[in-house]
C-alpha cells in the first residue's frame, strides 16, 4: 500500500527550531518538549509504504520514504530527541541551543526517511551544522576549538560524500538511495568514506572522542544518539554485505575499548565507547545477513537509549560537582544516589547483562557472526564486551561515586534530569525483560532467542569473571591528571607546521614579492626620470638637469675633439 | 572485598559451570571452544587483565601526556 504524505517528518522538529524563537519566553522549555513528542507520535502512526515525492526541476526527489527499516530508527531519534529535551527542561535562557538540538534532531530524522541522494545530503549536512552549535554552545576555549574541528571533518567528509553521489549519479542516472554493489565503482567508495567518516570509524573517528566531552551537557545527550546512528542506518540501507566493514567495525570495538581504559574524562569514556559500541553496528552490516543487520538495527536501538542515559549521568555529575575528570572525582555515592542508580542500569544495558537491552542487541549481532562462521570476529567482539564492562560499568562508577571523598559537594539536580534518566532507564528494562517489543520493529522476521542458558552461562561467566579482574587489578585503574594521544595528533600537532608553510610562509613570500616588485617600481620611476643616472655612481639628482650633466658631456667631447686633433696631426706629420 | 561477596561470586561461578555442564550448545552451534568447560571464565579474567595491561602499557610508553600538551605547543 502506497500512502502519500503532506507533511515530512522531519518537517516538525525543524520548523520548530525556527519558531522556538517567537515562543515566549516561559514556554520555550515546553514548546522544545512539543516538537519531538510531536513527532514520535506523528512517525509511530506513519504505515510501512508511505512516501512523499515531489518534482525539482528533472529530477524527483523522495522526501520520504516509510519502510521497517527507517521507521524504527525514526522512532527512537524522535523518542530520544523527546528524552533530551526533557533532560533539557530547566535551561530556560538556552534558545540558541534548543533550537540547534531540534534542527540536530530534525536533520537525523530527514536522513533516515530520505529515499534520495539530494535530501539526504541536504540533511546530512545541515546535522553537522546544528551538533556544531551544541559543541561550541559550552563557551569556552577548549569548546570553541574542538568545534572548529569537528565541523572541519564534517565538512570534509560531506564534500566526499557529494562528490560520491555526483559521481554515481553522472554513472546511474538514478538519485534513488538503494544498495550499492560491493566492490563498484568509485563513486561507492567514496560515499562509503563520507558515511563512515560520520560513523566514526578508525582512523576517522577524532572528531567523535574530541568533541563530545566538550559539548554542553545536554548537548552531548543529543550529540551520543544521531550523527553515528544516522551513519549506522545509511550503512545498513546501502553497504549491506561489505567485507571491509566487518573488519572496521571489529577493529572499531576493541579500540574504543582500549582508549576508554585510559581516559580520565568521564565523558571521554562514554565517547570512546561509542566508537566500541558502533563498531558491533558496522561489523553487522559487514556481515550482512537477514539475522545481522536486525541485531545492527536493534543494536542501534538499545545503544542510543543506554548510551544518552550514560552521559545524562555524566551530565548529571559535571552539573552537580563542575568536574568531570575522574581524579577530581570520588566518593559521591551518598550525595548522589539516585543518579548513580539510573547510571548503573545503563552501564548493566550497555555491558550485555541479562534482563537489559544491551543483552537482547548486541548478542544478534555476535549470534550472526557465529552463524556465518566468523569465529575471530567473534571472539573479538567478546573480548570487546569485557572491556566495555570494565571501563563504563566498573572504572567509571568506582571512580567517581566510590573510592575516596574529594570534599566536593555537588550541588542539587533539577528533577527533570532525574526524570529524563529515568524514562530512558525504564525502556532499557523494559527491552531487556520484553525482547519482542523491539523485535517487532526490525526490518527482517526475528529468529533469535537471547535467553537461553548457553548465552546466559556464556555472558554471565564473562561478566563475573571481568569484574574479579578489575578488582584484582583496579589500582592499575587508577586515573591520572593526563591526556591521551589518538590519531588527531597528527593535524593537531603538525597545525603550526602547516599555518607556518602555508599561511605564514605563503603570506611572506606574497609580501617579498610586493616589497621586491615596489622597489623595482620606484627604481625605474627615478630612472625614467634621469636616465643618466643609470651611467653614474655618484649622488645625483633625481630630475634631469642638462646643466648638471653638461660637464660630463663637455669633457666627452673635448676627449673626443683631442682625438681628432690628434688624428689629423698624425695624418698631416705622416703624408 | 567482603567475605559474603566472595561467596556469592563464588557460588554463581559454581552454577554457571553445572548449567554449562548440564546444557551442552547443540551441535549446529557449537564452537571449538564449547568444548572447553568454563572458557568463558577464563576468556573474562585474562581478557580483562589483557586489556587492563595493554592499555597501560600503551599509555605508558606511547600515548599518554601532560594535560596542557596540545595548549603548549
Amino acid at each position: 500500500m502506497i500512502n502519500e504524505l503532506v507533511i515530512p517528518p522531519a518537517l516538525v522538529m525543524v520548523l520548530g527550531a525556527f519558531l522556538i524563537p517567537f515562543v515566549p519566553k516561559k514556554m520555550r522549555s515546553a514548546a522544545f518538549m512539543f516538537f519531538p513528542l510531536a513527532t514520535l507520535l506523528y512517525v509511530w502512526t506513519l504505515p510501512v509504504g508511505t512516501t512523499l515525492i515531489t518534482q525539482v526541476m528533472d529530477y524527483e526527489l523522495v522526501l520520504c520514504r516509510v519502510d521497517a527499516l527507517s521507521r524504527i530508527f525514526g522512532i527512537i531519534f524522535a523518542f530520544i530527541a523527546f528524552a533530551g529535551s526533557l533532560y533539557s527542561y530547566h535551561l530556560k535562557k538556552e534558545t540558541f541551543q534548543h533550537s540547534a538540538a531540534l534542527l540536530y534532531a530534525g536533520s537525523a530524522i530527514g536522513v533516515t526517511f530520505a529515499g534520495d541522494f539530494f535530501t539526504l545530503f541536504i540533511y546530512w549536512e545541515l546535522m553537522a551544522v546544528a551538533s556544531t552549535i551544541l559543541i561550541w554552545a559550552r563557551r569556552n576555549k577548549d569548546a570553541k576549538k574542538a568545534g572548529f574541528r569537528y565541523l572541519l571533518y564534517h565538512v570534509f567528509g560531506g564534500g566526499i560524500l557529494f562528490m560520491g553521489i555526483l559521481m554515481h549519479f553522472s554513472e546511474t542516472g538514478s538519485l534513488s538511495v538503494t544498495p550499492l554493489t560491493q566492490g563498484g565503482p568509485l563513486s561507492s567508495w567514496l560515499i562509503l568514506l563520507g558515511v563512515i567518516i560520520n560513523a566514526a570509524v578508525p582512523p576517522f573517528h577524532t572528531w567523535l572522542a574530541d568533541a563530545y566531552p566538550k559539548a554542553t551537557i545536554t548537548g552531548a545527550v543529543f550529540l551520543s544518539a544521531f550523527t553515528t546512528k544516522t551513519a549506522v542506518y545509511v550503512l545498513v540501507r546501502i553497504f549491506p554485505g561489505w567485507e571491509i566493514l566487518l573488519i572496521l567495525g571489529t577493529v572499531m570495538t576493541l579500540y574504543g575499548v582500549i582508549f576508554a581504559v585510559l581516559s580520565n574524562d568521564i565523558r571521554g569514556i562514554l565517547a570512546y565507547h561509542i566508537i566500541s559500541q558502533v563498531g558491533y553496528m558496522v561489523a553487522g552490516v559487514g556481515l550482512g545477513t537477514e539475522m545481522a543487520l536486525n541485531g545492527s538495527a536493534a543494536h542501534a536501538f538499545s545503544h542510543i537509549l543506554y548510551k544518552a542515559l550514560l552521559f545524562m549521568g555524566a551530565g548529571a555529575v559535571l552539573y552537580a560537582t563542575g568536574e568531570s575528570k575522574l581524579t577530581k572525582l570520588g566518593g559521591l555515592h551518598k550525595s548522589m544516589r539516585p543518579v548513580l542508580i539510573l547510571y548503573m542500569v545503563a552501564a548493566l544495558s550497555i555491558s550485555g547483562f541479562p534482563l537489559f537491552n544491551g543483552f537482547i542487541s548486541k548478542s544478534m549481532v555476535t549470534a550472526a557472526a557465529g552463524e556465518s562462521h566468523r569465529e575471530l570476529a567473534l571472539l573479538l567482539m567478546l573480548l570487546a564486551s569485557v572491556g566495555t564492562f570494565l571501563s563504563v560499568g566498573l572504572k567509571l562508577p568506582y571512580f567517581t561515586w566510590m573510592t575516596e571523598h574529594k570534599g566536593l559537594k555537588p550541588k542539587k539536580i533539577p528533577k527533570n534530569m532525574i526524570f529524563a534518566m529515568g524514562l530512558v532507564a525504564f525502556f532499557c528494562c523494559l527491552h531487556g525483560i520484553m525482547p519482542s517489543l523491539l523485535y517487532s520493529l526490525l526490518p527482517y522476521p526475528v529468529h533469535f532467542e537471547p535467553y537461553t542458558i548457553p548465552h546466559l552461562v556464556e555472558s554471565g561467566q564473562i561478566l563475573l569473571f571481568t569484574f574479579i579482574g578489575f578488582w584484582l587489578f583496579r589500582k592499575k585503574l587508577r586515573p591520572h591528571a593526563a591526556i591521551t594521544l589518538d590519531l588527531d595528533w597528527f593535524f593537531r600537532r603538525s597545525a603550526g607546521l602547516f599555518r607556518k608553510i602555508f599561511v605564514e610562509g605563503i603570506d611572506s613570500f606574497f609580501k617579498w614579492t610586493t616589497d621586491r616588485t615596489m622597489a623595482l617600481v620606484g627604481r625605474s620611476a627615478r630612472l625614467a626620470k634621469n636616465p643618466v643616472a643609470l651611467f653614474s655612481r655618484d649622488q645625483t639628482p633625481s630630475t634631469y638637469s642638462p646643466d648638471t650633466s653638461r660637464p660630463r658631456l663637455q669633457s666627452i667631447l673635448i676627449f673626443v675633439l683631442l682625438t681628432f686633433i690628434i688624428l689629423v696631426l698624425i695624418g698631416l706629420f705622416a703624408s | 572485598m567482603k567475605k559474603w561477596v566472595i561467596l556469592i561470586l563464588f557460588l554463581l561461578a559454581l552454577l554457571s559451570l553445572y548449567a554449562e555442564l548440564g546444557h551442552p550448545v547443540d551441535a549446529g552451534h557449537a564452537r571449538w571452544w564449547n568444548r572447553v568447560p568454563g572458557f568463558f571464565i577464563f576468556f573474562g579474567l585474562l581478557g580483562c587483565i589483557l586489556l587492563i595491561l595493554l592499555a597501560k602499557a600503551l599509555g605508558k610508553f606511547w600515548l599518554t601526556r601532560d594535560e596542557n600538551y596540545y595548549d603548549d605547543k
